[in-house]
């Protein structure tokens, strides 16, 4: 077992030397009743942990860490949306969360790090939903949401041993959530999300922070604000794959659900019928993705509006069936389906849901989980 | 087992990414209590397979329109290592069957009782015949039930040629049902869902079907391999099972493989099922 040389060594390190953390989560599945057979990243809607964007420079990778970096020096010079500071430390990045407020600064609603630039001071330019306020001296902590684990163990090993769920909702149908490690994404807006027969050619000078060769790495797209209509196809997918080749393609062409089904918050390449798929296939031999190299989008109806996407890259960890209405399932990853999944330093845990049936809006998913390490 | 331990199979499906996953979901065909659905037939993830395309043509199905499994793996091997299938409503005791659709020639003339032989191309999979079987699905009802034969070459390259009387179909079956089942009724008792062969018996090549008298309608022949049965446990919507490590064994998952389900039921009902399945390679 990961970390663990026995069982006794497990109950020892969890019941003796308490490395061992649970932790309860709840999120919302949205403001739209989830479609029959779609799938939905639950980053995108509020709760515990809150809402994520994922928000950045169009095509520039944002690598995702869950390490809290403390923001304890600078000054705010601007209303609402830029805040000036100093860094204390080389680790925040674009796409952070903020969290936290000192003197006369507040910040925004979901409040993220859009920019940054280098200069005498680090200038951070914050994302708002709804204005902040200026002046004050910014003491704040950054980092990638997460269903908190624990924190960083290293030199010891983290496994994922026991995850939960339940919902209850007016409509309902059987579920699945996957559990999932967000390592990085790539932000797509403007032409990048409406234009088509355009490769778009992706920034690789951020690299994944984990699982660093790229196995067991997945890729999916998810729309965190929708486009106000179209639904065109993937036409080419170019990856380096876990041996570092590049070059390597998606076997098949992929088709994006229509805007006429509510997508924010949707996985739109996952639904009824065909060419449609939650996670980007892989081609022939390869077992994880290292990097995106590009997409096209062409064919279908292009997107309209100023909606934004991001192509998510990801670790599945494990999947929950939640299978009745108002009954919690639990899944123990020992000794129910042995496998201990890893969970690295700075992992960044993201819930997946697939709808086998059409849920109620706002419906609020509880659960939990719980992690050893050793 | 492509491992040789229960560590090498944990590193393998969580620790190198060699794991796949993927989700099905179906409202139709309906089940039947007497006959097996086809349940590629119906609507949902992944879409409908309707074998809609050149008749009297042997034809095979991309992997990317089945059920999920993952990439080419060669020279790896591919295993399916769990399903779970959650009803989305109470549809009595379901038997469902994982079947790799290797290939199939649409729109068999129902109103032919002359033998019906196609140019066959070579399995693409399974390739020796061992272990392949023979479905026939309607692709739209007929007016009888009654007779066929099939003849075959086997995977011992014998051909053979089964008798009327050890394959009967219901040629009435609405499109989506296969033509054998449980049982036809009266004094027909078919044996499904797949053709009688002679014992031990795969099928290498099809060479010809016969029916003994004009049945109407038009079906599909469909070269299939059982990888996984799965039966729910009662008539409720508890999810059921089944983790094939657990058993120590395995079914294989050729590299190409079209994965979908046929069914039957214990009562006629909708068929609603959701399903979440695991495929690893070592």
């Amino acid at each position: 077992m990961p970390g663990f040389s026995s069982l006794d060594d497990f109950v020892n390190e969890v019941s003796s030397n308490g490395k061992f953390w649970r932790q309860e989560f709840a999120k919302q599945t949205g403001g739209a009743v989830q479609a029959v057979g779609c799938a939905y990243d639950l980053n995108c809607y509020p709760g515990n942990p809150t809402a994520f964007l994922y928000t950045g420079v169009s095509k520039a990778f944002v690598a995702c860490d869950s390490t809290p970096v403390a923001v304890t020096t600078g000054i705010a010079t601007a209303a609402s949306a830029t805040v000036s500071g100093i860094t204390n430390g080389p680790a925040l990045r674009v796409g952070m969360m903020l969290a936290g407020s000192a003197g006369t600064v507040t910040l925004p609603a979901n409040a993220s790090i859009i920019a940054m630039t280098v200069a005498a001071t680090t200038t951070i330019t914050l994302s708002a939903v709804t204005g902040g306020s200026s002046t004050g001296t910014p003491n704040w902590t950054a980092s990638f949401p997460t269903v908190w684990h624990g924190g960083n163990v290293s030199s010891d090993k983290k496994s994922l041993v026991n995850v939960g769920a339940g919902y209850y909702a007016a409509a309902f149908g059987a579920n699945f959530v996957k559990f999932i490690d967000v390592v990085g994404y790539y932000p797509l807006s403007g032409a990048d999300v409406t234009a088509v027969g355009t490769k778009r050619t992706f920034d690789n000078t951020r690299t994944i922070p984990r699982y660093t060769t790229g196995s067991g790495i997945r890729a999916y797209f998810v729309t965190p604000v929708q486009p106000t209509a179209g639904g065109p196809n993937l036409t080419e997918f170019t990856y380096v794959n876990q041996a570092g080749i590049s070059g390597m393609l998606c076997p098949v062409q992929v088709s994006f659900n229509a805007t006429a089904t509510a997508i924010i918050g949707q996985i739109p390449t996952a639904n009824t019928g065909s060419l449609k798929f939650i996670e980007i296939p892989l081609a022939a031999g390869d077992c994880g993705i290292r990097a995106v190299q590009s997409c096209t989008f062409s064919g279908g109806t292009a997107y309209t509006g100023t909606g934004t996407m991001a192509l998510v890259l990801c670790k599945p960890l494990t999947t929950l069936p939640i299978t009745l209405n108002g009954v919690y399932a639990e899944r123990n990853l020992m000794m129910q389906t042995p496998s201990l999944p890893r969970i690295e330093d700075g992992a960044c845990i993201d819930l997946l849901n697939f709808a086998s049936a059409a849920t109620t809006a706002n419906t609020t998913i509880l659960g939990h989980v719980e992690t050893a390490w050793g | 087992m492509g491992f040789n331990s229960v560590r090498e199979y944990i590193e393998s499906a969580t620790s190198s990414g060699k794991y796949w996953e993927g989700f099905w979901r179906r409202t139709a065909p309906a089940l039947s209590v007497s006959m097996w659905s086809d349940m590629s037939y119906g609507g949902g993830g992944p879409a409908a397979n309707y074998y809609a395309s050149a008749p009297g043509v042997w034809a095979t199905l991309s992997p990317f329109d089945g059920i999920a499994h993952g990439p080419y793996v060669a020279p790896s091997t591919k295993y399916l290592k769990r399903i779970l299938i959650v009803p989305s409503a109470s549809t009595g005791v379901t038997r469902l069957m994982l079947l790799d659709y290797i290939m199939y020639c649409p729109f068999y003339d129902g109103d032919l009782d002359s033998e019906q032989t196609f140019a066959f191309p070579g399995l693409p999979r399974n390739v020796s015949g061992k272990d392949v079987n023979l479905m026939l699905v309607s692709q739209g009802a007929g007016g009888a039930v009654g007779a066929f034969k099939i003849r075959y070459l086997n995977q011992n390259n014998v051909e053979r040629e089964t008798g009327f009387n050890m394959n009967y179909g219901v040629f009435t079956n609405s499109a989506g049902l296969t033509l054998q089942g449980q049982y036809g009724g009266g004094a027909n008792y078919a044996m499904g869902p797949f053709a009688s062969l002679y014992p031990g018996d795969g099928i290498k090549e099809l060479r010809g079907i016969t029916l003994s008298a004009a049945m109407g309608g038009v079906f599909a022949a469909v070269l299939v391999h059982v990888v996984a049965s799965i039966s729910s446990k009662d008539n409720s919507v508890s999810p059921y099972e089944v983790d094939f490590i657990d058993n120590l064994k395995m079914p294989v998952v050729e590299d190409g493989a079209y994965l979908n389900f046929i069914g039957i039921g214990t009562t006629a009902a909708s068929p609603a099922h959701v399903a979440n399945l695991e495929f690893i390679w070592s």
